[in-house]
């Protein structure tokens, strides 16, 4: 699965970053999102529950569900 | 050391920190060559006059931003020729784990550097217990300073261990290897093993949840009350925009009127008096009469921005504005352009992304702002009859909404063309960080909206001028000859060109009388009334005054036709005003060319829509 599917409140691995785009998921991985880091699903914005509040570390990520379904998941529990 | 680069992540409070350093000796430059805002301030310690630059925050050394760019060169040096500018590296001691990887790679190039420790206040509140000495061995020996860079606390400590530190860094250099290697997923995971050794040594105590930010944000993110709550603050920035503004503008008019008065009874009339009058006080005038809206407005901004919501909003809207190619946070500029667009196309400094700056700073001017009013005000008395729509609605009040809309709509049709018509080199996704709430330091925000304010006179001021003064020449010469009935005006510069040019605007039903009375629009919008008037040599001196209005307005009456008006309306939604805007963009962009792009694509659109409203109304 990826982000884009993910729920609120609950805590995932990232598995990978699936985008063709280099530069993008280098983005990702300098702002913590990076394969093997554990992430929690914080909240969801109001329209259509896009973007998207992730916790990595102690930060908040805002990710727009579009750039979400690069970022590949699996449950953590 | 002749030099201080700040570098450090975004958010970690690097801004704050140069406020300290510099107090009010700073200035805002662009580094040559491309278009990235360069903050730069000095500093004296021991005597020395050093400089500081607040760089570009940057998570990595490698970069994919222009703005990061700037830094990642920085700490290269390519752009200072000198190797002896100190690094001083902000690291936000909440969140030690982002600033450790950068400061690895740092260490890792052989770059030397001295911690500046921030917001070590909130991480000792929040239980946090650091190492710090182990934190210094662990980074090669570098100085690490806890310090609180939103009031001060610290900085002395800083300042002395500067004053004597030794920067032993050789050379350093940017290789394509370099550059190869570290983008390697296994480089990232090696480099992050490392700082997970460094952090067991370093961190005695975990940090404890921020549970406030939590809190504020299951309120102000919630889905219903979240959109209401931004809903108000919205309404509410409009609100104190107008009600501090207010007493203010009108203090500076006053003072100006004053001025005038003063001039006109000490000085006898003729071209000085007319030159000191109306050129350069009303000039000078012109200028400053939009100090309050900035300052007030950037006041609120830095507010919202220090205490962590203007990210929020960029969150909540996100969805919304992604549709016409706009962040979420475009909505402060736009919505302060309705009281004017000075301020709101400043504030769009707010947006990161500099093609979603541009697009908004062009559209901002299409927003009505306060200077149409008396413009709207008048044509609308003459064109609409004052009766009432479904019993209740004022018809009058409807086509000033309708025209409040219609602006609003243009902008943000010209926006989504711009997105799909043009192929923008920066991304355009949302991939942001929230940061925690901060109480925000009011002095610190004080200071920093005055400096704005101060930095508008500085760079628009002497583009406003000029053009203001270019404005009175046309207006004022040559003058009509002894005994002469022409009216002044009618024989001037501007009479002439609005007669060359009344062929042009025919198909839009101006006759010379308008085309002339647009030239000192293009000064200020409110001012084609008063030059409606000279035109038509409406007595009176007030031009405020019930009588003033009436008599032009039975004058425009009989003389123009439904049409006309109507097409002069619309003329008024799109007309490329005014001169403050051209001198504000040309701050704001450093150059001619997106002021004369945003000139010709509003005179486009005016020309074009007050073409098709006369065509088909006549």
């Amino acid at each position: 699965m990826n982000l884009s599917e993910a729920s609120k409140n609950n805590w995932y691995f990232i598995e990978k970053l699936s985008s063709q785009d280099e530069q993008f998921n280098t983005r990702l991985m300098s702002l913590g999102l990076i394969p093997g880091e554990k992430i929690l699903v914080k909240r969801f914005a109001p329209f259509f529950k896009d973007p998207i509040l992730v916790q990595v570390d102690n930060i908040q990520l805002a990710v727009s569900k579009g750039e979400a379904g690069f970022i590949e998941i699996s449950n953590a529990g | 050391m002749s030099s201080i680069s700040l570098i450090g992540l975004p958010n970690s409070g690097k801004s704050s920190l140069f406020n300290w350093l510099t107090k009010t000796k700073q200035r805002v430059a662009n580094f040559p060559g491309i278009t990235v805002e360069k903050k730069v301030g000095t500093l004296t310690l021991d005597g020395k006059t050093l400089e500081v630059v607040d760089l570009p925050g940057i998570y990595t050394l490698d970069v994919s931003t222009l703005d990061e760019k700037v830094t990642r060169d920085y700490i290269f040096q390519k752009q200072v020729d000198k190797l002896d500018s100190t690094i001083v590296f902000v690291v936000d001691a909440t969140n030690l784990k982002r600033s450790l990887y950068l400061a690895k790679q740092l260490q890792e190039i052989g770059r030397d550097f001295i911690v500046a420790l921030n917001m070590y206040d909130i991480s000792n509140k929040r239980g946090q217990k650091l190492d710090i000495k182990n934190l210094s061995d662990h980074l090669g020996g570098a100085p690490v300073l806890p310090i609180v860079a939103t009031s001060g606390e610290g900085v002395d400590d800083l300042l002395k261990t500067l004053k004597v530190y030794k920067d032993k860094t050789k050379e350093v250099h940017y290789t394509s290897d370099y550059q190869k290697k570290i983008k390697q997923p296994n480089y990232i995971k090696e480099k992050l093993k490392e700082v997970e050794v460094i952090l067991k040594d370093v961190v005695k105590k975990e940090i404890s949840d921020d549970t406030l930010t939590e809190k504020l944000d299951s309120l102000l993110l919630h889905p219903v009350w979240g959109v209401f709550i931004l809903f108000i603050v919205l309404i509410g920035i409009f609100q104190l925009l107008f009600s501090w503004s207010d007493p203010f503008m009108d203090g500076i008019e006053s003072l100006f009127t004053l001025l005038s008065r003063l001039v006109t009874e000490v000085v006898p009339p003729g071209y000085i008096q007319s030159l000191l009058v109306d050129g350069i006080i009303t000039g000078v005038g012109g200028v400053l009469v939009f100090l309050p809206h900035i300052v007030f407005l950037f006041l609120i901004i830095y507010f919202l921005e220090d205490f962590g919501y203007l990210g929020r909003v960029a969150f909540l809207l996100d969805y919304l504005m992604r549709r016409f190619g706009l962040p979420g946070k475009a909505v402060v500029p736009l919505l302060s352009s309705h009281a004017c667009a000075i301020p709101g196309i400043m504030s769009a400094r707010i947006i990161d992304n500099p093609f979603q700056r541009m697009v908004t700073m062009m559209i901002s001017p299409l927003m009505t702002c306060s200077a149409r009013l008396p413009v709207y005000t008048l044509l609308i008395g003459v064109i609409v009859p004052n009766t009432n729509v479904f019993g209740f609605l004022g018809l009058p009040g409807l086509v000033l909404f309708g025209l409040y809309m219609f602006g609003i709509v243009s902008g943000f049709g010209i926006s989504f063309i711009a997105k799909k018509a043009i192929v923008s080199t920066s991304p355009s996704y949302l991939l942001m960080e929230l940061p925690p709430y901060r109480l925000p330091k009011l002095g610190a925000i004080v200071k920093r909206s005055l400096n704005k304010g101060w930095l508008f006179i500085k760079k628009a001021g002497t583009v406003i001028l000029v053009l203001s003064m270019l404005i009175w020449t046309l207006v004022t010469f040559p003058a009509p000859p002894e005994g002469s009935q022409t009216n002044d005006i009618e024989y001037s510069y501007a009479g002439r060109i609005g007669k060359t040019v009344e062929p042009v605007f025919k198909p839009l039903g101006f006759d010379w009388k308008i085309t002339t009375a647009l030239i000192p629009s293009f000064g200020a919008r409110e001012l084609l009334v008063s030059s409606l008037g000279t035109v038509y040599a409406v007595g009176g001196e007030d031009v405020e005054s019930e009588g003033f209005i009436s008599d032009l307005s039975s004058i425009l009456n009989a003389r123009y036709s439904l049409a006309t008006l109507m097409s002069l309306l619309i003329w008024f939604v799109f007309a490329p005003q005014c001169i403050a805007t051209f001198g504000v963009l040309k701050k704001e962009t450093s150059g001619y060319k997106m002021p004369l792009l945003f000139g010709a694509y509003t005179l486009a659109l005016a020309y074009g829509f007050s073409f098709l409203t006369y065509q088909i109304l006549s």
